[in-house]
């Protein structure tokens, strides 16, 4: 490890964290997510006649859950991509 | 990734001109002239279109004088919707591919809360209906910034990372398959534009509120 030039470790280091974060980052709201799908379709099973009114619901709250997933998503593309840290130090 | 970063066009008068003002003045031209040509073929139709609008804006923001929030949170949503799809057109982009845009709507809609809280509250009520328990009035500025900050990046992240998989897949796919990630981005630039209009009329709501 120590015989790997600074740039190599800090390309090495962002490798490493962009695969761990994208995934967790990904798998929570996916979670969550379906969590909330089950809730909704108990409910609109139980009253078919608010079907209309869950279903917005479910699809605003279903947007607002899937923008940390976007913000992970942001600072993944960023660290691959236009890595800032790279040209900072050396 | 190069066609990802705005770059200027032309010079005028000291300001560049980057592609994305080049978009926006296009997606506002094709409104502009579609409405026009709405208005001179069948004038009923623009009616119809108007009062689509009022039910669609009406579910958002609970008020019994919908007239004053219309024109802002209309343009809102008709404004990026429109943007959004312009990837139909052939080397044209979504304004909020720059995070320019974006965070211009959004402190947009933070002057549009405070404008209409104290339109309809007067400053001395709001300001006191804000403030009332003082503890959380720190969380509430906190609160405040946040909404703003994510309701921007919120529209950006989800209209860049679907261009970007575009770019990529062009990359290794050249022919076809770019054509399902466009779709794609159609389906979520589209569901964006109700999303931002939606928590705008949810911050609206908050502010007007009086109980």
């Amino acid at each position: 490890m120590s015989s790997l030039s600074p740039e190599a470790l800090v390309t090495v280091v962002t490798i490493i964290v962009s695969g761990v974060s994208i995934t967790l980052g990904t798998m929570v709201p996916a979670l969550v997510e379906g969590k909330a799908v089950q809730k909704a379709l108990d409910a609109m099973a139980r009253q078919p006649e608010m079907a209309n009114q869950i279903r917005t619901t479910l699809l605003i709250s279903m947007a607002l859950l899937e923008s940390t997933a976007i913000y992970v998503l942001l600072v993944v593309l960023v660290l691959l991509f236009a890595n800032p840290l790279l040209t900072r130090f050396f | 990734m190069e066609t990802l970063i705005p770059y200027p066009i032309l010079e005028i008068a000291g300001f560049a001109i980057t592609n994305t003002v080049i978009n926006t003045w296009i997606g506002m031209g094709l409104l502009v002239a579609g409405l026009l040509i709405i208005k001179a073929t069948s004038p009923g139709t623009l009616d119809q279109l108007y009062e689509m609008l009022e039910d669609l804006i009406g579910g958002l923001v609970d008020t019994d004088m919908l007239n004053l929030y219309m024109p802002f949170l209309g343009t809102l949503i008709i404004f990026i919707f429109i943007g959004n799809n312009l990837s139909f057109l052939p080397g044209l982009g979504s304004p909020s591919q720059d995070i320019n845009t974006p965070i211009t709507l959004a402190l947009l809609v933070f002057a549009a809360v405070h404008y209409f809280g104290i339109r309809e509250k007067g400053l001395f009520r709001y300001a006191k209906d804000s403030a009332t328990p003082l503890v959380t009035f720190p969380f509430e500025i906190i609160g405040q910034i946040s909404r703003t900050v994510s309701l921007s990046i919120r529209l950006f992240g989800n209209v860049i990372s679907t261009e970007l998989v575009v770019v990529i897949i062009s990359q290794l796919v050249p022919i076809g398959a770019p054509i399902v990630m466009i779709a794609l981005s159609l389906l979520t630039g589209t569901l964006q534009a109700y999303i931002f209009t939606a928590l705008a009329g949810s911050y609206i709501s908050s502010a007007i509120r009086t109980e």
